[in-house]
């Protein structure tokens, strides 16, 4: 039973009164809670600033890791490795065909050990297996054909009848072959009515033949190019006048500058080799056939065209490995090939 | 009434904003931008084609081992190696004012040649310092095979007729990189280009 008071049957004297506060301390705890909300929300809404940030930032330097590596999971650094073994492995062949005479092949066998230990060391610094082995018969043999000027003279790139004494400027140096390196040095060459030629006539093949004019004309030293008789591009001119040119096929130079008309150069294989006009101009050159050539005095013998045994090419086992390419395929390396 | 709340709130969410647009990193190279100062296949192709005329190699041989107090690349004034940015004139190796033309006045570079040493460990000498690399920078690398028949150069880049086997026989001439192997092959380069 509830007791009332003396008031019993009414609402409390002071309930009015008692109500206001009451109402008051809501509000006042309504309105204490917006307060607490507003510091709730910002405080969710930075978390969430910051959060972003963070995903963010891992997203571009994930992308920033995932472009660094997309060479070497396409294989583009296994593509580079290759070609960087292979000029390696060409610069070799050229320093042992140059310092020796006979025992070329073991040098070559000797250096490449060297030369692949240099290239794996590199390689290893950023997570990579590369070598380069030799297989079984890697050498391909050749004959370098060369005519190299005694105590810096030189000679006509004809040849002379030793009956007669007399100059025969038209000739042909080697039928049915290939050559790599082929350079020349013409030191004296008569004007533009009479250049000298050196042709590529395909041996087998329906193909026209190339034909490189160099003489020293009015504008100084000038190479033109021509195929089947008709001119490839402009003639190209060194820079300035000089006493001799250097004309070397394969990188396509001429007086150390880029001759456009001579990288067209493409003759097929196999071809003749031959000089014409070699009774008005003089110089050196070298070059190294792929097959056995003979017809030549063995060198050194200083103003005439000798042979030596050469090594043409070499195959070599090349191995490339990374996490994610694994790459192994034959290089054939024939620097500087026409 | 809430300005004690509100004032709170508002400084929050300004820190909150302030520290998230001051760690996001926005570069050239990750927003796809193409204004980086070199793309990494520009740089590997320079490379590349130093590396195919001879000028790569020429410039490992830019020696100078006749300066009476210390051996150092031609023309490098008080360190061993270069430390402008341009090339454009003077006696420099051609691959750096190749370099240069390529990538112009407004790119940095820092060019190392690593090499075996003596012992077998790895070891570097710089042959351009352009400082600590920037953002956006990009690298290539290649490898130099030099041989002891391989002559320095002159300032002009000619050959001296000094092989690299008579700076090894000679004791009072020096090269940064030694001689590593009994055969042909007198070490194995390697050539890292960083340009930002």
């Amino acid at each position: 039973m509830v007791a009332r008071g003396p008031a019993g049957r009414g609402r409390p004297r002071d309930s009015r009164r008692q109500s206001r506060p009451q109402g008051t301390r809501g509000q006042f705890r309504l309105q204490g809670s917006r307060g607490q909300l507003l510091l709730a929300g910002a405080f969710v809404l930075a978390v969430g600033l910051i959060s972003l940030t963070f995903v963010l930032n891992a997203s571009v330097h994930t992308n920033t890791l995932a472009e660094s590596e997309t060479g070497a999971v396409r294989g583009g650094d296994a593509v580079t490795a290759r070609e960087a073994a292979r000029g390696d492995v060409g610069a070799l062949l050229g320093t042992v065909n140059r310092e020796h005479d006979s025992d070329y092949v073991q040098a070559f066998r000797d250096g490449l050990p060297a030369l692949a230990r240099g290239i794996r060391d590199h390689r290893a610094k950023r997570g990579r297996l590369v070598n380069a082995t030799l297989p079984s018969s890697p050498f391909t043999n050749g004959t370098l054909v060369k005519q190299t000027a005694e105590n810096g003279s030189s000679d006509y790139f004809a040849k002379r009848n030793t009956s007669t004494g007399s100059l025969i400027g038209n000739r042909t140096i080697m039928e049915g072959t290939r050559v790599r390196n082929a350079t020349f040095v013409i030191t004296n060459s008569s004007g533009s009515d009479s250049p000298f030629v050196i042709g590529f006539d395909p041996a087998t093949s329906s193909r026209d033949a190339w034909e490189l004019h160099v003489y020293n004309g009015s504008r100084g030293w000038t190479l033109e190019v021509f195929n089947g008789g008709s001119r490839v591009g402009g003639p190209c001119r060194p820079p300035e006048a000089r006493d001799s040119v250097e004309l070397n096929i394969a990188p396509a130079t001429f007086g150390s500058d880029y001759c456009h008309a001579l990288s067209q150069l493409n003759p097929g294989s196999p071809y003749n080799v031959t000089f014409g006009n070699g009774n008005e101009s003089k110089g050196r050159f070298w070059m190294v056939a792929k097959d056995d050539i003979t017809g030549f005095p063995s060198c050194p013998s200083p103003g005439n065209i000798c042979q030596d045994d050469a090594l043409y090419g070499v195959d070599v086992a090349f191995e490339y490995r990374s996490s994610t390419v694994d790459y192994e395929t034959t290089l054939v390396v024939t620097p500087g090939e026409i | 009434m809430f300005t004690l709340e509100g004032v709170l709130a508002a400084v929050i969410v300004i820190v909150a904003l302030v520290f998230a647009l001051q760690t996001v990193v926005v570069t050239p190279a990750t927003s796809g931008d193409s204004s980086a100062a070199a793309e990494s296949q520009e740089v590997d192709s320079a490379l590349k084609s130093a590396a195919a005329n001879g000028q790569l190699k020429r410039a490992t041989l830019f020696w100078d081992r006749d300066t009476a107090d210390i051996t150092r690349f031609h023309g490098a004034s008080e360190f061993r190696y270069y430390t402008r940015e341009r090339f454009q004139s003077g006696d420099y190796p051609a691959f750096l004012i190749a370099l240069d033309d390529r990538f112009g006045s407004t790119t940095s570079m820092t060019i190392t040649v690593h090499y075996r040493d003596g012992s077998g460990d790895m070891t570097s000498q710089l042959l351009v310092d352009g400082g600590a690399p920037g953002a956006g920078a990009v690298r290539a690398s290649t490898t130099v095979t030099l041989f002891d028949s391989d002559q320095i150069v002159d300032d002009g880049g000619k050959p001296t007729g000094t092989t690299l086997e008579d700076l090894q026989t000679n004791s009072s001439a020096r090269f940064y990189a030694p001689d590593v192997s009994g055969s042909d092959v007198y070490n194995v380069l390697e050539v890292e280009v960083i340009v930002w």
